[in-house]
C-alpha cells in the first residue's frame, strides 16, 4: 500500500513542496504524477492551479528507484511534458509521466502487498495539528495470514482493525458503513451498502470530528449576575471493532468522546468586554469551562445590598375592644351589662415608643457600581387630639385621660385620644342635652325628650325613654322606650367629605402629571410659573381639563362653610390653603409643583384621618326595646327581645327574647329565639338574599322575607331555618 | 419679543400677534389692542407668528376672548401654529372658548 498525497498549487512545483511538507518525506523517496499542469487562463485571467499526486515509495522501491532523476528535474520535466510532447489525446487521461512513475502508479496492489505500513489517505485539507491518522488498510488475502478465512464462500471480517475481504468467482461480500460515519472505499465515501472485492481498500474516517462549543455569556438587569450558558465541544473518533468474516458485514465501531474543554481565557475575556471587574469567581470558570455537561453557570456574582428594616413602634396599650361573656355575679345572678371593656390610658402615659429604622449596607455590582439598599423610613408619630409628641419624635404621651385611637398610614402613626365624660345620674333637664367628642358614660337612664350625642361609644346604665341617642361607634344600655336610636352612621359632615377628599387628592394628582406634560411641549414657556406661581395656569385648568376638581373643590368648601363651627384647626388651615392654592390667582396660588404635592399629601392625610380602618367596633348591646327606632351600622345584641320596634342593623340581629312586633331588618343575617305574637301583631323579619333567618319558635302570622321572597306563617313553627336556595327558592327548614 | 398689528377690513379687524404671548404682554393687550379693536364687529385673532405662551398668556387669550364676547363681538382665532396647538390641546382651550373661535 502506498501513502500518497494530491495537491493543489499555482505552479506543479509548488504543489510539489506542498505535497513534500505534508507528507513529511524528501523528493528521493516520491514518485511524482502531474495531473493537472496548471497554467494561465484565458487573457491571462483566472489561472487554473496545478494538480500534482506525489507518492511515497516503499524503502525497497525507493531504494531500486536510486538514481532516480533529481525530483526538482522530474518535476519541472512533468510539467514541461504537455507542453513539449503532443497533447493528450483525452483531456480527462493523466498526462505523460516518467515511464517508471507509471510504473508505479500501475501496481499499488503490490506494492500494497509489499508495504506493511499501509497507506495513508491523507486529504488536503487535513490540518497538520490533527491527530495522525491510523491507518486502515484492506489486505489481499494472501498477504492477510489466515488462510482459514479462505473458504468458499464471499466474506468480509476485521481482524486486528484491518477488514479481511474473501471473494468468489460468483460473489462478493456486502459492507454497510455505521450510521453517522465516514467510510471509504478507494478513496470515495460510501454512501450505503455496497460490494467490495479483495482489492478494495477499505478506509475509515478516522480523524476527529470536532464539534464546535456552544457558549454565551450574559448579564442580568441589575449587573449582579453574570451566566455562562454552555454546551461543551467533543470530537469523536471511530476505530473499527474486530468482527467475524460474514457475507454481509455492517461495519462495527466504537465512538470515542473526548471533551473539548472551554479555554477560561476566552470567558474572562468576555467578561472583561462586558465591562465585569467585580465579583468574577475563578473556579467557578474552571469548573464551567471543564464541565462536560451542558448548563448553566454564575460565573460572577456581585455583592448584594444588605436590606436595613424600618423604624418599629411598640404599643403600650390594648388596643382591642374586648367583648366578654355575660359575667357571673357573686350571688349567682348574671351581669348582661359589664360585657364590654375599652381600651383605657390614663392621663400622662406614654402611648407609643419608636424603634429607629436600621440602614442597610450598599453592595457592589459586576461593574463595580454601587449598590443602595432601599431606602429605611422611621416611623412618624401624629398627635391628634389629647396626644404629644415628644421633640425628638421618639414617643408619644396622653395629655388626657381617655380611649386611645390609633391610626396607621404606612409608616405614620396618627393617635388621638378620645375623651370620656361620665354623666353621674340621668340626662334630664338638669343635666341638658349632652353633645360630646369622645365616650360618654351615663350612670342613669335618658329622660324623654333629651337628646345624647357621642362621637365615641355610649354607655347608658337605666333605661333610654324616648330621647334620641347617636353614637358614632357603640352604645351599651338596658331598656330602650321609644327611643331613637343611631349608632355608628358616623358624623354626616365627615361621611359627607370623606369622598370629596379623596377625589380631590386623585385629582390633584391627575393635575401635577398634566402640568409635568405642558412643561414637555415645545410652545410652552415656563418661566412665568417661577416668578408668579401656579395660579395662573390652575385658573385655566380649572376652567377646563379639570372642571370637575373645580367643582368637587367649590363643593368642599361649601360644606366646610356650613360646618364651620365644629372644625379644628386642622381643617381650618387646610381650607385656608386650599382657597389659597387654587383660587387666589391675585397673590399666585401655590408656589409651584412641590407645594401642590404638599397639598395633595395633606389632603390624603386628613383623609386618612377620617375614614382609616375603623379601629373601634360598631355594635348595640341592649337589654329590651319597646317601640324604638333603632339603626346600627353593625351588629345588635339583645337580650331579651323587643317590642314593635324598628330595627334596621348592618350586621347580624341576635335576640335572647321574643320580637314581639314591629319590623327587623340585619343585613348580615339573624338568630333569634322567638318571633310573632298569638294574638297575630304582624311582625317581620327581612334579610337581604345572601343572608339567613334562624329562629327556634316562630309564631303564626310571622312574615319572613329573604331578598325579594317573602313567606307568612299560617301556624307555629319550630326550628326555622330560612334562606334562599342556589336557584333563588326560599328555603324554610 | 411681543408685536402685533391691526388689519382693518370693513367691519372686521385682523390682529396680528408676533412673537410670545407671556406675561410681559398682557400690558399691550389689555392697554391697547382690547380698546382699539372694540370698535369692530367681528375680532380675528391671527396667532400665524406666535411661536410661545405661557401659562398667563393663555389666561389672557381667555380673558381678551372672553370680554370681547360679552360685549356681543364676534372673535375667531386663527393660523395657530402646531406646537402651540399642543399646548392648547393639553389645557383643553377649545373646551373653555368653544369649539366655534377656532372655526
Amino acid at each position: 500500500m502506498e501513502r500518497s498525497i494530491i495537491t493543489r498549487a499555482k505552479s506543479a512545483e509548488m504543489a510539489v513542496e506542498e505535497a513534500l511538507k505534508l507528507l513529511a518525506v524528501s523528493r528521493e523517496t516520491v514518485q511524482i504524477e502531474i495531473l493537472e499542469p496548471g497554467g494561465r487562463g484565458m487573457l491571462g485571467l483566472g489561472g487554473k492551479l496545478a494538480v500534482v499526486k506525489v507518492v511515497v515509495l516503499p524503502p525497497a522501491s525507493a531504494a531500486a528507484q536510486t538514481p532516480s532523476p533529481s525530483s526538482t528535474g522530474a518535476a519541472s520535466e512533468a510539467a514541461e511534458a504537455p507542453r513539449s510532447g503532443e497533447p493528450p489525446a483525452d483531456p480527462g487521461a493523466p498526462p505523460a509521466a516518467s515511464p517508471g512513475f507509471l510504473e508505479q502508479a500501475a501496481r499499488p496492489a503490490e506494492t500494497a502487498g509489499l508495504g506493511r505500513d499501509g497507506s495513508a489517505e491523507r486529504r488536503e485539507s487535513a490540518s497538520p495539528a490533527a491527530s495522525a491518522p491510523v491507518s486502515v488498510a484492506t489486505e489481499l488475502a494472501s498477504a492477510s495470514g489466515t488462510p482459514e478465512t479462505a473458504a468458499q464462500e464471499a466474506s468480509i471480517g476485521i481482524v486486528g482493525g484491518r477488514f479481511v475481504i474473501e471473494a468468489t468467482g460468483g460473489s462478493h461480500p456486502l459492507l454497510t458503513p455505521p450510521a453517522g460515519v465516514l467510510m471509504y472505499k478507494n478513496g470515495t465515501p460510501i454512501e450505503d451498502k455496497v460490494s467490495v472485492a479483495p482489492e478494495d481498500r477499505i478506509t475509515l474516517e478516522t480523524r476527529p470530528e470536532p464539534e464546535e462549543p456552544v457558549w454565551t455569556l450574559e448579564l442580568d438587569d441589575k449587573a449582579m449576575q453574570a451566566k455562562l450558558q454552555f454546551r461543551p465541544a467533543f470530537a469523536r473518533t471511530f476505530t473499527l471493532l474486530d468482527s467475524e468474516p460474514r457475507p454481509h458485514l455492517v461495519v462495527p465501531v466504537e465512538e470515542t468522546r473526548t471533551p473539548l474543554p472551554l479555554p477560561a481565557e476566552a470567558v474572562r475575556e468576555r467578561l472583561l468586554e462586558l465591562g465585569v471587574v467585580y465579583g468574577v469567581r475563578g473556579d467557578r470558570i474552571a469548573a464551567a469551562c471543564a464541565s462536560e455537561t451542558p448548563g448553566m453557570f454564575v460565573v460572577a456574582e456581585g455583592t448584594p445590598a444588605v436590606e436595613g428594616a424600618d423604624g418599629k413602634f411598640e404599643l403600650t396599650f390594648e388596643t382591642e375592644t374586648k367583648r366578654l361573656g355575660p359575667q357571673s355575679r357573686e350571688d349567682g345572678t348574671i351581669d348582661y351589662r359589664e360585657i364590654i371593656e375599652f381600651p383605657n390610658v390614663t392621663e400622662g402615659q406614654v402611648l407609643v415608643r419608636t424603634l429607629p429604622p436600621r440602614p442597610g449596607r450598599p453592595g457592589r455590582d459586576l461593574l463595580d457600581r454601587p449598590v443602595e439598599p432601599r431606602a429605611v423610613n422611621a416611623v412618624q408619630l401624629m398627635a391628634g387630639k389629647g396626644v404629644s409628641v415628644t421633640e425628638d419624635g421618639r414617643r408619644a404621651v396622653a395629655l388626657v385621660s381617655g380611649m386611645p385611637q390609633l391610626k396607621k398610614q404606612g409608616i405614620r402613626i396618627h393617635l388621638s385620644i378620645l375623651p370620656k365624660l361620665v354623666q353621674r345620674g340621668d340626662v334630664d333637664l338638669k343635666s341638658g342635652n349632652i353633645r360630646f367628642r369622645g365616650d360618654v358614660e351615663v350612670s342613669g337612664g335618658i329622660q324623654n325628650g333629651m337628646e345624647v350625642e357621642a362621637f365615641g361609644s355610649l354607655t347608658v346604665k337605666g333605661t333610654i325613654g324616648s330621647a334620641a341617642v347617636d353614637a358614632s361607634y357603640s352604645l351599651t344600655a338596658g331598656n330602650l322606650i321609644g327611643a331613637k336610636v343611631n349608632v355608628g352612621k358616623g358624623n354626616a359632615f365627615l361621611q359627607e367629605i370623606e369622598p370629596l377628599l379623596l377625589e380631590i387628592a386623585s385629582q390633584t394628582q391627575l393635575l401635577q402629571s398634566a402640568i409635568g406634560q405642558l412643561g414637555q411641549t415645545a410652545a410652552f414657556k415656563l418661566n412665568d410659573l417661577q416668578q408668579a406661581g401656579l395660579g395662573a395656569l390652575l385658573s385655566v385648568l380649572l376652567r377646563g381639563k379639570f372642571k370637575s376638581l373645580n367643582q368637587t373643590l367649590t363643593q368642599f368648601m361649601q360644606q366646610m362653610d356650613k360646618n364651620e363651627t365644629q372644625l379644628e384647626d386642622e381643617w381650618k388651615a387646610y381650607v385656608a390653603e386650599l382657597k389659597h392654592g387654587f383660587f387666589d390667582a391675585r397673590s399666585g396660588g401655590f408656589r409651584g409643583p412641590s407645594e401642590l404635592d404638599a397639598f395633595r399629601r395633606r389632603t390624603l392625610d386628613l383623609y386618612g384621618s377620617i375614614c382609616g380602618p375603623q379601629d373601634r367596633p360598631i355594635f348595640i348591646d341592649l337589654q329590651y326595646a319597646h317601640n324604638s327606632h333603632i339603626y346600627c351600622g353593625g351588629g345588635v345584641r339583645s337580650a331579651r327581645g323587643a317590642y314593635n320596634t324598628m330595627l334596621f342593623c348592618q350586621g347580624i340581629l341576635e335576640s335572647g327574647g321574643t320580637l314581639r312586633g314591629g319590623v327587623y331588618f340585619a343585613g348580615r343575617g339573624m338568630s333569634i329565639r322567638e318571633v310573632g305574637a298569638p294574638g297575630g301583631v304582624a311582625t317581620k323579619l327581612q334579610v337581604p338574599d345572601t343572608a339567613f333567618v334562624k329562629a327556634v319558635r316562630v309564631l303564626e302570622g310571622t312574615v319572613v322575607q329573604v331578598g325579594s321572597r317573602s313567606f307568612q306563617f299560617v301556624e307555629e313553627a319550630q326550628n326555622v331555618n330560612a334562606r334562599l336556595s342556589p336557584s333563588g327558592e326560599l328555603l324554610l327548614f | 419679543m411681543f408685536a402685533y398689528k391691526i388689519q382693518e377690513n370693513g367691519q372686521e379687524a385682523i390682529v396680528m400677534f408676533e412673537g410670545d404671548i407671556d406675561i410681559d404682554s398682557s400690558e399691550v393687550v389689555e392697554e391697547d389692542i382690547l380698546p382699539a379693536v372694540s370698535a369692530y364687529s367681528s375680532i380675528r385673532l391671527n396667532f400665524g407668528e406666535v411661536y410661545f405662551v405661557d401659562s398667563s398668556g393663555i389666561g389672557l387669550i381667555i380673558r381678551m376672548v372672553d370680554e370681547l364676547r360679552e360685549a356681543e363681538r364676534n372673535v375667531r382665532i386663527e393660523a395657530v401654529r402646531p406646537e402651540v396647538m399642543e399646548v392648547f390641546e393639553l389645557l383643553q382651550i377649545h373646551e373653555i372658548l368653544g369649539e366655534e373661535v377656532f372655526g
